[in-house]
């Protein structure tokens, strides 16, 4: 899908306060696979429809929340190419060697950007043993669990000078914003970035306090699979924060709700095909709330402001 | 109505302090679950799994258990020696009476989401 040298957001690493519940919510609710378990503990999981290696890792620790994310780019030449580009605008890189603190992964560059958040790049890693099929390929192999996440799709981010962090995605990620939120002195409340044709890769909302992170979002099949999602937070008593309804932003059916550690996570379907060169789509602030949640068309203070 | 499940567990009162209202929960409820099972509160409240802090109170008296870790950004240890807790992660082992506290979030309101969140969280 990728359009861009930026292929996708390929990895995310989170905090959580109660590894074996958390983790069972991601297994068996969400119905991620277990690839495998670090020496300090953490634990690498993946959907069954990624190839690569894994996708998410998850980190014991007193407080929920986002560690960093990695973003898979092209090649050799656009990883150096990125690096320096990043040194350039500003941010201090740093390497992490391949196979070190993520099994299966290459080498990784590694900054943190002015709103707080940590962020890499990585051109080589590893396919998953478990990974679809390549050959004639039936559409899986083991019936997918739960919730049936098929990616890790996108995130949104929650940090300060969300302007200059738009500016550094363009420039150096080489990406593009599809939609944005502006307030009524046309400073920017919200952008959604994406490298590719999906609505956004990643999300950041302008905030005081630096490194938040809002939710994760996990690409469902379709509709009907938001339904199911619904049911499993019936039945498993997770809190629900708003859906199932629709985004007019990014046009994605939704769900979002909370893991047993407090991370917020989107569960989400459709959503519309972007392209570079369609015009921005703009939200004013006043209207952000239809724009979020196009059937209630009203405010959810807790969606806004709960964050970890 | 049964809701209380196992008549054979313990019941304790909560008594909110702030609006003298006092409500059962049982010994295997986490105490937001049982306000929220009365239907309204004296606080807000979001993940409901320790992380964002929403429903942070104090604990003027009675013991509780402390089932799930408190998200350490919310919670400093000082808080917690001084009966400061996440209602979502605790559960009754006495009679309780509770009090409310500013939250983090409410001491983070000066950010530009306010100005279109109108009433902000509400308490």
């Amino acid at each position: 899908m990728a359009l861009n040298k930026l292929l996708r957001p390929g990895l995310i690493q989170l905090r959580v306060l109660d590894l074996d519940k958390t983790l069972n919510f991601y297994k068996n609710i969400l119905g991620l696979d277990e690839v495998c378990r670090t020496s300090d503990g953490r634990v690498c999981l993946k959907t069954y429809d990624e190839f690569d290696h894994h996708s998410v890792t998850l980190r014991l620790a007193d407080t929920a929340g986002f560690d960093y994310a990695a973003f898979k780019v092209d090649s050799p030449e656009t990883l150096e190419e990125m690096k320096e580009k990043t040194i350039k605008f500003g941010y201090a890189v740093d390497e992490v060697p391949a196979n070190s603190n993520q099994p299966g992964f290459g080498k990784r560059y590694g900054f943190t950007i002015c709103t707080g958040h940590r962020f890499e790049i990585y051109c080589d890693v590893e396919l998953a043993e478990k990974g679809p099929q390549i050959k004639n390929p039936d559409i899986w192999t083991t019936p997918p669990r739960g919730m049936r996440a098929i990616r890790l799709d996108h995130f949104l981010l929650y940090g300060p000078n969300i302007e200059e962090a738009e500016r550094f995605c363009k420039e150096v990620f080489g990406m593009y914003s599809p939609e944005v939120c502006n307030l009524p002195d046309g400073k920017r409340l919200a952008t959604w970035l994406t490298s590719s044709n999906k609505p956004h890769d990643f999300a950041f909302v302008e905030y005081d306090k630096p490194g938040k992170i809002h939710h994760i979002g996990f690409y469902l099949e379709n509709w009907t699979d938001v339904g199911n999602a619904a049911d499993w937070m019936a039945i498993h008593r997770l809190k629900r924060d708003i859906g199932p309804t629709r985004h007019a932003i990014t046009r994605g059916q939704t769900i979002y709700f909370w893991e047993p550690s407090g991370n917020r996570i989107e569960v989400y379907s459709g959503g519309y095909t972007a392209y570079p060169d369609n015009p921005l789509r703009i939200w004013d602030s006043d209207m952000l709330w239809r724009g979020l949640f196009y059937y209630e068309g009203e405010m959810l203070p807790s969606f806004l402001e709960i964050v970890t | 109505m049964i809701f209380l499940g196992d008549m054979t567990l313990l019941k304790y009162d909560i008594t909110v302090e702030d609006t003298g209202e006092t409500f059962v929960c049982h010994e295997n409820e986490f105490i937001l679950n049982a306000m929220l099972r009365r239907g309204n509160g004296p606080i807000s409240h979001g993940c409901c799994g320790g992380g964002c802090g929403v429903c942070k109170m104090r604990i003027v008296s009675g013991l509780v258990f402390i089932e799930k870790r408190m998200s350490a950004e919310h919670i400093t240890r000082e808080e917690r020696e001084n009966g400061i807790a996440l209602l979502c992660c605790v559960k009754p082992r006495s009679d309780i009476v509770l009090t409310r506290v500013t939250t983090t979030h409410e001491l983070q309101r000066a950010n530009p989401l306010t100005a279109i969140n109108g009433g902000a969280l509400k308490l």
